[in-house]
């Protein structure tokens, strides 16, 4: 198998929804490497966020929880636990638009899990 | 985050169907270190939907109808621009009809909107305010038809991924354009495919930087902020 990227040409490109890939599946070892080394990269970048906001928290002399982003990485956000508004904001046009949050599967899920 | 590990598991899997397992090493380092990927450790929808949009994809391309449709049609129940995954279903299934001549891969494209629809009962409007939004930034345009041109994938993956892509760069109502289009991360196996093996390592060190740079100045906001 050519894995040279830089001679790879459109002609070689596969276009794998159109036909079925022709050399087939890998063999399963490949694959469980494969597996391992996504949750190791998953893992690592996890990791440096944590450790960011780690950091941030001690510039500012403030508790980690203290903040928005930690609040929504702790599962401590607002929505998950009630819901979005339940009643159309006042206002007309973009600013009453983007006050809606539309995604109706995702509280229900996360409600779900944390119980 | 534990849904963005399986969503980025998906993705490797995709990956390695369209190309092979060292571009999808690659395609994977870099979805999980691009500047915005930090939500996917966050309890955010990104990691749900980009989920079930890789299964869908995946499911796809690997001709597996009945999960292709469900997986869409949950993705549409996460996020309305799921419902670009119904185009890629049926661009899919019009091609594997022709070829197999069954009529079996209609499942996907016929249950991938069964998730918008009952969620756009749920609010007001949500498809429209899609339109509505589309209709901005025009110069924005031709960077969506360049990556089009420049990185071609498999069609029904291009389909979602131009779709995406076309509602995230044409719209002038979000709040974050690099967030938004993470949704378009299919993009990154061409990607990770065609970078030279020397530029590969500095283009991951630099969004590998970027993002941890972009939590950081967004904890300190968030933190600093009355």
């Amino acid at each position: 198998m050519n894995l040279s990227l830089k001679r790879r040409g459109p002609a070689e490109r596969p276009r794998a929804g159109d036909e079925p890939r022709p050399d087939g599946d890998p063999p399963d070892g490949g694959r469980g490497r494969g597996v391992r080394f996504v949750l190791l990269a998953f893992g690592t970048a996890s990791l440096m966020t944590v450790a960011m906001a780690v950091a941030a928290a001690r510039v500012t002399g403030r508790s980690v929880l203290g903040s928005s982003p930690a609040r929504t990485a702790a599962g401590t956000s607002p929505s998950p636990s009630g819901g979005y508004p339940q009643a159309v904001p006042s206002g007309v046009g973009d600013q009453a638009q983007s006050t809606l949050a539309f995604f109706p599967g995702y509280p229900l899920l996360t409600r779900r899990g944390r119980r | 985050m534990l849904a963005g590990a399986a969503a980025s598991v998906v993705l490797w899997l995709l990956a390695e169907h369209v190309a092979d397992a060292r571009t999808a090493n690659r395609a994977v380092l870099l979805f999980c270190f691009l500047p915005p990927a930090f939500v996917l450790s966050m309890v955010y929808s990104e990691a749900l939907f980009f989920l079930l949009v890789g299964l869908c994809l995946l499911a796809l391309v690997r001709e597996r109808w009945l999960v292709a449709g469900v997986a869409a049609a949950l993705a549409g129940l996460v996020r309305p621009t799921g419902l670009v995954l119904t185009l890629a279903c049926a661009w899919a299934a019009v091609a594997a009809i022709r070829r197999h001549g069954s009529w079996r891969p209609a499942i996907a494209p016929l249950l991938a909107p069964a998730g918008t629809q009952p969620a756009a009962g749920l609010q007001r409007a949500p498809v429209r305010s899609v339109h509505r939004d589309a209709r901005g930034h025009r110069g924005r345009r031709g960077l969506a038809v360049y990556l089009l041109v420049r990185w071609p994938l498999p069609a029904p993956v291009l389909v979602y991924v131009a779709g995406t892509a076309g509602i995230a760069l044409l719209s002038s109502n979000i709040t974050s354009l690099p967030r938004y289009l993470l949704a378009a991360f299919p993009v990154l196996i061409p990607v990770a495919r065609q970078l030279s093996d020397d530029t590969y390592p500095i283009v991951l060190a630099a969004t590998a930087t970027l993002m941890a740079t972009l939590f950081w100045t967004t904890s300190l906001v968030a933190w600093l902020a009355p």
